[in-house]
């Protein structure tokens, strides 16, 4: 998250602002102090209270994460007579963290994963089939010990996070693995969000009604709060498999899914035009009934990949993009090894469904 | 004094024109204009009537008719009264005339008739002179004087003539017989028109607080049925006591801002804005203009945020306390503020069910204030239509009780209630009532009955 310590910001703030008009009021000011934390001096929405107000937001940001995916068919469960692809997730937590991780958020995940049981509605809602539901997610979701998953499908967002935070969370410089989930989906790449906490914790509030609802400090401050996460690159299900098999429209949902990677800095925007003609081609190949051609264009990218990464199999290589503070950088210049891995599977999950693999 | 005329016509022929002259003199001889001059009332011999009268030197009164052929017989007029010198005006001389008939009655008068010589000045504009009393003359005008002219009356308060009234009118000064009115000249007395007014707001006439509304104002004339230009419409607005989810009432609501008037145009239309308060409810417009058969027309705005529900019973929360009271309702203030829009509703369920999963099932969420019916500022406390009760206004915030009152969420539970919204997609903080002083880190642990947290449903407040 990048801190936003002055009302000097707000300036800008202001000029593209447009929804809303917000007002910088005198005296009121956002300023990060040395522990990180943001001072908020701000006028109270109550307009009969005449002094100006303070109160703090500690950011759940002061963290190093990492996550490393894997991702493989497994073999022996199917679901209407597709693969399921088990995804496992290994956090970790740098060093120089001042909080330990309490919280994973894995988003972009838009359909059921395996052993997922839908949201109760209308007169089904009752407290035993509530958590009963609860129970089976948690189940759809291995944690390891003391970890617990759930699943808030209207975010389409799966969740983990420890029972007991100050025993459970992972501190500074430590490493957590065992979270898994299987889905039928595909994997894809999204941010996985971390929030962290510390043993001073305290509840984020005010001594009132809170700022005007026009200041431009409630405004900044709103974006602090919305953004209070640090993200990282994560392997996820989140490209559906056609339910009576495509290859074609397949190739076309990669595809558009590969083009997002642009925009989270894991794909080369010219390496990216050399992978659309051979998409291109395989669709065109499997569309029109020439799976050779078809297959001859996976291979072409699956060859540019292996270009990129001699080593992309190899799984016990820990992607680079997964322990750098940055997030999105990538060093060859082409695409993210964490990409690189997800779209070669991607890959050879549709040659193996052609037969091919 | 002797006035002689001499001239010479025949006396048969004088004598039938003087016949013919009487029988065709028209009564409005008397109204030819006044010039300053000696004119003749009665012309006896019935010269034409048009001709002038003018004083010469020798003190005789001359007709200045064109000389009569030589070889006729002639006749003169003569002065029978003294003319007077200075004349002055209506002043009158008796002239005679004497024909003069063939040479068997040479020097003898054969025929004598009397008229006046009247004098006459220069009367005002849209008046002239009257002639003394004679046959010809207005007998009103005994003694001669300058009168309106026909169409031209005097006012008591007019110094001069002005025009008389026109048809349907009456009075001085004139009035227009009801129904009618002066037209831009005020010469005539035409129909009065008559307008119809509307007030036309785009259905369903209804905005949210804060924000404004177009109205049109339309002025059509009722004979015509064509648009009005020009019309003043007169604007007012209201609001209806009990409306909105307000249940209190007092000369302080506010109203909806709209001008106080306007006059129409192209095509007889006024718009305007109606600027809606913050504090929802239900506004009336009300328009007038002159001349409108249908004054007042009345147009109803609802200032409100559309689609809010009220919460639903649940397991997962409960809205009223053990005594069975609304959570945060005020009677006679407001007595129904659990509303909100249908997603934050949805939220608010799974969230109750989550916090079920926290507290082993243990604990129920107790809702305080969401928001009104309408939704709109939410005025709680002792204060009327202000603020504090920041957010509240568009379905998507809750309170929800963490204080010590029964079925507050405890402090040991805070943060993961706090991590539980974050992961749903919900904001919340804690609010409380010590402004008193800077709270920063314990923000409101000594604080404890007015206590809540304050609930972002969606993420945002607005």
């Amino acid at each position: 998250m990048k801190p936003l310590n002055t009302l000097g910001c707000m300036a800008g703030m202001l000029l593209m602002s447009t929804a809303w008009n917000v007002y910088a009021y005198p005296g009121e000011s956002i300023a990060l102090d040395a522990n990180g934390d943001y001072i908020i001096t701000y006028r109270s929405s109550d307009d009969s209270i005449t002094t100006l107000l303070q109160t703090k937001f500690s950011p759940a940001t002061k963290i190093v994460p990492s996550i490393q995916s894997q991702f493989s068919i497994n073999g022996e469960s199917r679901v209407n007579a597709m693969p399921t692809i088990r995804y496992r997730y290994t956090l970790a937590n740098g060093a120089v963290s001042k909080q330990s991780i309490i919280d994973v958020w894995l988003d972009d995940i838009p359909n059921s994963i395996i052993g997922e049981r839908e949201r109760l509605t209308g007169a089904a809602v009752t407290k035993v089939a509530v958590r009963a539901v609860r129970t089976a997610n948690e189940a759809a979701l291995p944690a390891p010990s003391g970890w617990r998953g759930d699943i808030i499908r209207s975010m389409s967002r799966i969740v983990w996070g420890p029972d007991d935070y100050a025993r459970d969370s992972i501190a500074p410089g430590s490493k957590l693995s065992g979270f898994s989930l299987n889905s039928v989906d595909i994997p894809g790449i999204s941010m996985a969000k971390f929030r962290g906490s510390d043993s001073g914790w305290a509840p984020f509030g005010y001594p009132d009604e809170g700022p005007a609802e026009d200041s431009a400090v409630k405004e900044e401050l709103e974006q602090l709060r919305d953004n209070d996460f640090v993200t990282r690159p994560a392997a996820v299900p989140t490209i559906a498999v056609p339910t009576s098999f495509n290859a074609a429209t397949l190739l076309e949902r990669i595809q558009t899914h590969v083009h997002t990677w642009i925009g989270m800095k894991l794909l080369d925007p010219e390496f990216s035009a050399q992978l659309d003609t051979s998409f291109k081609g395989a669709i065109d190949g499997y569309r029109y009934n020439q799976p050779k051609m078809g297959k001859s264009h996976i291979k072409t990218m699956r060859a540019l990949l292996k270009k990129a990464y001699p080593d992309l199999d190899n799984e016990d290589i820990v992607d680079e993009e997964t322990g750098n503070n940055k997030g999105t950088q990538f060093k060859n210049g082409m695409i993210a090894r964490l990409a690189a891995r997800v779209l070669d599977f991607d890959l050879k999950y549709v040659l193996k469904q052609v037969g091919d693999e | 004094m002797d006035v002689t005329i001499r001239a010479y016509p025949s006396l048969h022929f004088y004598c039938g024109l003087l016949i013919v002259f009487i029988l065709t003199i028209p009564s409005t001889w008397a109204d030819y204009p006044a010039s300053g001059l000696w004119t003749s009332a009665y012309d006896p011999m019935g010269v034409p009537k048009h001709e002038e009268w003018g004083i010469v030197a020798d003190n005789t009164c001359r007709h200045f008719h064109p000389v009569l052929p030589s070889g006729y017989n002639y006749f003169e007029y003569r002065a029978a009264s003294p003319i007077p010198d200075p004349p002055t005006e209506g002043a009158t001389i008796k002239i005679e005339c004497h024909l003069y008939g063939d040479a068997n009655h040479l020097g003898q008068p054969w025929a004598t008739t009397a008229g006046f010589l009247v004098y006459r000045t220069t009367c005002d504009a849209n008046s002239r002179y009257y002639y003394p009393n004679s046959r010809y003359a207005n007998p009103a005008y005994v003694n001669g004087t300058c009168a309106c002219n026909v169409g031209y009356v005097t006012y008591p308060t007019a110094a001069s003539c002005v025009p008389a009234c026109p048809v349907y009118a009456s009075g001085k000064p004139c009035v227009c017989d009801e129904g009618y009115e002066f037209d831009a000249t005020r010469t005539r007395c035409i129909p009065v028109e008559r307008y119809t007014l509307t007030l036309q707001i785009d259905p369903p006439a209804q905005v949210e607080p804060s924000q404004s509304i177009s109205v049109v104002a339309k002025v059509v004339n009722t004979l015509t049925g064509q648009p009005k230009d020009g019309v003043q419409v007169n604007l007012k607005a209201d609001v209806e006591a009990g409306t909105g989810g307000h249940d209190h009432d007092d000369g302080q609501r506010p109203k909806g801002s709209i001008p106080s008037g306007g006059i129409t145009q192209g095509g007889g239309i006024l718009e305007f804005n109606f600027g809606a308060p913050a504090v929802a409810g239900t506004h009336t417009i009300t328009a007038t203009c002159g001349r409108c058969i249908n004054n007042p027309q009345v147009a109803t705005v609802d200032v409100k945020v559309e689609g809010l529900v009220p919460i639903s019973d649940s397991e997962f929360y409960a809205l009223q306390d053990a005594d069975g009271s609304v959570i945060g309702a005020v009677p006679g203030k407001h007595k129904a503020n659990h509303y909100l829009t249908p997603e934050a509703a949805a939220k608010l369920a799974e969230l109750g069910e989550t916090y079920d999963g926290l507290s082993n099932g243990e604990r129920l969420l107790h809702l305080n204030d969401a928001s009104l019916e309408w939704g709109g500022l939410f005025d709680v406390g002792s204060r009327q239509w202000k603020t504090p009760h920041a957010g509240h206004r568009r379905g998507v915030v809750i309170d929800i009780r963490a204080s010590t009152t029964p079925g507050s969420i405890p402090f040991w539970l805070f943060q993961k209630f706090e991590t539980e919204a974050a992961r749903a997609g919900t904001k919340a903080a804690l609010h409380c009532l010590d402004s008193s002083t800077l709270l920063i880190g314990h923000i409101c642990y000594e604080v404890l009955n007015m206590r809540h947290y304050h609930v972002q449903l969606l993420g945002v407040d607005k």
